[in-house]
């Protein structure tokens, strides 16, 4: 199984870990993980009174011969959990060396393979002012090529209403699980109103934001004239040192902001830096954060 | 406002010229950007709003607009014209006297004048002109007539006030004299008002104008001193301090006399009322030397009175020869003054003359013919030297004293009417001699005054006239022994008011003498005569005068109850001009060139160009 997003090496070492929810979720297939739902699992959760038509086999039998009544030991369901991957390919994306794009593609496939190798269900979307193609939940390793091509054949265009696409997708997505939203995050109108949208919805929201080095440290001074790369909007200035100190306070300050709204809201937020190595996102940064085990 | 150059309005042709040159140099670099907003924030962070960020954006462009504009309005020699009513050519007359130097809220007298000096400079109608005297004991032209603002501008701020009583009446008078009656001149006096004796000057007060100017009140001062020897102790001083309140309140004063070293000698406390003045007089005993000072420890507005000064004179003893016919009243005379020293020799041979004259200050021939005489002091009685001068042509009895030269050194304070005088010799001095004393048919007393050479003759016989009975007799030999051997008592201290000149002797000749003012600071002059004039003792304390080994202390004070006076409410003269008097005037125009002023807005503009400049790059 090769891919031009990692290599052989570092996909062995993905096919040992799973991803986390903090939420409990419904799902649709049986697997390892907890759910809402009774059923036939291996942890206990209850007891009730047998009823005409339920199955002899989780009567429990002991009970039945201390107090002459029938009851049922209930079980808690193990469920598969979906894993939604937005990936924002706007054209702020491509800033960067690499481009951000490119970060963002192997994260989100490297957070889908190791879905698919946990057996849950993987759904991925690209998005910029609107929603792209979607590729809808699908389980099973047979997935993964689907995954990776459709992750490759990504490309930057379009601007960013991070607002309308969310509360887009949450609105649309017909059951919930595990967002996973992969963006630079950088939209005038802001990003709010739709993380709040996949929060109120039933997903639990892992929100990583990818910067790049010289969006931080700005790399330019003297006269300039600033083009916004989603628009035709340019902005004339002069760069200087007290300049430069003002805008790292502003990047600062929106920062701050976001991981502010992520923890009022209980999103889980990761910054990363195109400089730090992927593998190393992966395997140290979120295992650390506990979003993979 | 007039432009005197407006030619120069040409260069306002260079702002297309700096619009096109901003457009080919200063082209903005592109850069994409992943988003804008965070640095609109950062603009509308540092800038504030968009029309600002504008103008922040394209500041260096319009600095450099403004730069060339106001260039070119410097260039164009833009002038302000405000119109004044009077329209005449001034004499300024400044105050420099001691009592300008009286502290006000709004620092000195002297400071406030020099401000309203330059008021009326700035108010100095166009192609009007203004001269600059300087009241002080003397009157000093300090600039003549001039149209030159800078220059006269200078000139005021240049001026000093001085320690010395001011002389305002001599001023005026010369100021006077400038305008020579003319109602297109006007005399302008800048000063405090205490100038004393005014009042008998017939003013034409159309063309006085007085400017007063005011301020500090208190005042505590030293008003006379003097320090003498006490002739019968040996080490025992008499001193003299007069302490004055010109305050309207009564003060307690502290007044303290010290020797070298601040050695205290004598302290005393003085409760002194509104205009009350008091007089200690105390002996001082043991040995002094050097300078004494008197001091009273009060602050107050004018405190160059505080202090006052007084040289221990050293004693000296004078030496004098009298050869030929005793006298009594001559013997007496001599050998009752101080230090004074007398031989008696019958007769004098030429061979030993030299070494006498090394031995004695003066020699006095008394009816003897004496040696030929070159060099030396002599007084000659009833005989004549043998000098062509001063030759003896018989005798005359019973000459009257017709006249004779009361400035002159030897008869100051000298009475000789109705001397009289048996008989004496007939002498008519030639060139090269003077008579002092011109009797009927002679010259009674004649006087030969040279370098090497002082020479008097009394041209009859004391004990024949009745001039040892009279009071003229002691006092004309003391100006004599002053006159013929000054350094008597001159030599180790000398007294002046500030602002006066001093006359040095010296005992030997000397060509340079070193000076250390009370500062302590030292010049070097050139001697070019003796006695020597010393000129400059202008500030109040103690000048040393050295030449060689030799050192004479000149104390200079102040001690001028006038200047002291600095509350001078009842003495301002009134200068208030009559309606009428004068000429017609009319309004004249005075002109403020602004160039310099743009010239700064230029510099400043242009150091704002560098700053944004810095600033980007």
């Amino acid at each position: 199984m090769q891919s031009t997003l990692f290599d052989a090496e570092f996909m062995r070492k993905l096919e040992t870990l799973r991803l986390l929810a903090r939420k409990v979720f419904r799902g649709q297939g049986q697997n390892d993980r907890t759910t809402l739902r009774r059923g036939m699992g291996l942890e206990f959760s209850d007891y009730r009174r047998y009823h005409a038509g339920d199955d002899f086999r989780y009567i429990d039998w002991n009970v039945y011969s201390r107090l002459d009544r029938l009851f049922l030991k209930i079980f808690t369901a193990e469920e598969d959990l979906t894993i939604h991957l937005l990936v924002d390919a706007s054209q702020s994306m491509q800033v960067g060396s690499p481009p951000k794009l490119d970060y963002a593609r192997r994260v989100a496939a490297a957070l889908g393979y190791i879905g698919l190798n946990g057996l849950d269900r993987v759904g991925a979307v690209s998005f910029a002012d609107e929603l792209g193609r979607p590729m809808p939940p699908q389980r099973g390793r047979q997935q993964i090529f689907a995954l990776f091509r459709y992750f490759e054949a990504l490309q930057c265009q379009g601007g960013t209403d991070l607002n309308r696409v969310l509360s887009n997708y949450a609105r649309q997505s017909s059951r919930g699980g595990l967002a996973i939203v992969i963006s630079d995050l950088l939209d005038a109108n802001g990003y709010t109103r739709g993380l709040d949208a996949l929060t109120y919805g039933r997903f639990d929201v892992l929100v990583i934001q990818l910067v790049d080095e010289t969006e931080i440290n700005p790399p330019f001074e003297g006269a300039l004239r600033l083009h916004d790369i989603e628009s035709t909007t340019q902005c004339r200035l002069t760069v200087n040192r007290r300049m430069l100190d003002l805008y790292r306070q502003k990047v600062v300050e929106y920062f701050t902001q976001i991981e502010t709204f992520c923890a009022k809201r209980n999103i889980e937020y990761l910054r990363a830096s195109t400089t730090v190595p992927f593998e190393d996102l992966i395997l140290r940064y979120l295992r650390r954060g506990f979003y993979l085990r | 406002m007039t432009w005197l150059n407006p030619a120069a309005f040409a260069f306002l042709a260079l702002i297309p010229v700096v619009l096109l040159l901003h457009a080919l140099r200063y082209r903005r670099r592109d850069v994409r950007v992943s988003t804008l907003f965070l640095w609109e924030s950062v603009l509308r962070e540092a800038h504030g709003s968009l029309g600002l960020q504008r103008l922040v954006q394209n500041l260096p462009l319009l600095l450099q607009l403004l730069l060339v504009c106001v260039l070119t309005a410097a260039l164009a020699n833009p002038v302000l014209t405000t119109t004044v009513a009077e329209n005449k050519d001034i004499v300024l007359v400044l105050d420099v006297s001691a009592s300008m130097q009286t502290r006000t809220p709004q620092g000195t007298r002297f400071a406030q004048a020099q401000q309203r000096a330059l008021e009326v400079l700035q108010n100095l109608p166009s192609g009007r002109q203004m001269a600059l005297i300087t009241a002080g004991r003397q009157p000093q032209v300090v600039t003549f007539f001039s149209a030159e603002k800078a220059l006269l501008r200078d000139a005021i701020l240049h001026v000093q006030p001085t320690d010395a009583p001011g002389n305002m009446r001599d001023a005026v008078l010369l100021a006077l004299s400038f305008t020579q009656g003319s109602g297109t001149q006007e005399v302008v006096i800048i000063g405090d008002g205490a100038y004393g004796s005014m009042g008998d000057l017939d003013l034409q007060r159309g063309q006085l104008r007085h400017i007063q100017v005011a301020g500090g009140d208190k005042n505590v001062g030293i008003t006379r001193m003097a320090l003498r020897k006490v002739l019968e102790a040996p080490e025992a001083y008499e001193i003299l301090i007069a302490v004055k309140n010109f305050s309207a309140q009564p003060v307690d004063v502290p007044v303290q006399v010290t020797a070298v070293l601040r050695k205290p000698l004598l302290e005393r406390r003085l409760q002194l009322q509104p205009g009350q003045e008091e007089v200690i007089v105390s002996t001082l005993t043991g040995p002094l030397k050097g300078t004494v000072q008197a001091e009273i420890g009060i602050e107050d507005d004018f405190p160059l009175d505080n202090r006052a000064y007084a040289a221990v004179a050293t004693p000296t003893q004078t030496w004098v020869l009298l050869v030929g016919e005793s006298n009594y009243f001559l013997e007496t005379l001599l050998t009752s003054l101080p230090g004074m020293l007398v031989n008696v020799a019958p007769q004098v041979a030429e061979e030993t003359l030299p070494r006498l004259l090394e031995a004695n200050q003066l020699i006095i021939f008394n009816g003897v013919q004496p040696p030929p005489l070159r060099r030396g002091n002599f007084l000659l009685i009833n005989t004549t030297p043998q000098d062509t001068r001063l030759q003896s042509q018989g005798t005359v009895t019973q000459p009257q004293v017709l006249d004779w030269q009361r400035q002159h050194p030897l008869l100051q304070f000298v009475d000789l009417t109705d001397l009289h005088i048996e008989e004496a010799l007939v002498v008519h001095p030639q060139a090269g001699a003077q008579s002092l004393v011109d009797g009927t048919g002679t010259a009674l007393l004649s006087v030969i005054d040279e370098p090497q050479l002082h020479l008097v003759t009394l041209g009859f016989d004391l004990m024949r006239s009745d001039l040892p009975l009279r009071v003229a007799f002691p006092v004309l030999m003391n100006n004599l022994l002053r006159w013929v051997n000054p350094q008597q008592d001159e030599m180790s201290a000398g007294y002046v008011q500030a602002g006066m000149s001093h006359t040095v002797f010296f005992d030997k000749p000397v060509t340079h003498a070193t000076v250390q003012d009370p500062q302590g600071k030292q010049r070097e002059y050139t001697v070019s005569s003796n006695p020597w004039v010393f000129t400059e003792a202008q500030r109040v304390g103690v000048y040393i005068i050295r030449t060689g080994e030799a050192k004479h202390y000149l104390v200079v004070n102040l001690l001028d109850e006038t200047e002291s006076d600095i509350n001078p409410a009842n003495k301002v003269p009134s200068f208030t001009p009559h309606p009428g008097v004068g000429a017609p005037q009319h309004a004249g125009v005075v002109e403020t060139p602004l160039w310099l002023y743009l010239l700064l807005g230029a510099v400043i503009v242009l150091l704002g160009e560098c700053y944004t400049w810095c600033r980007d790059f």
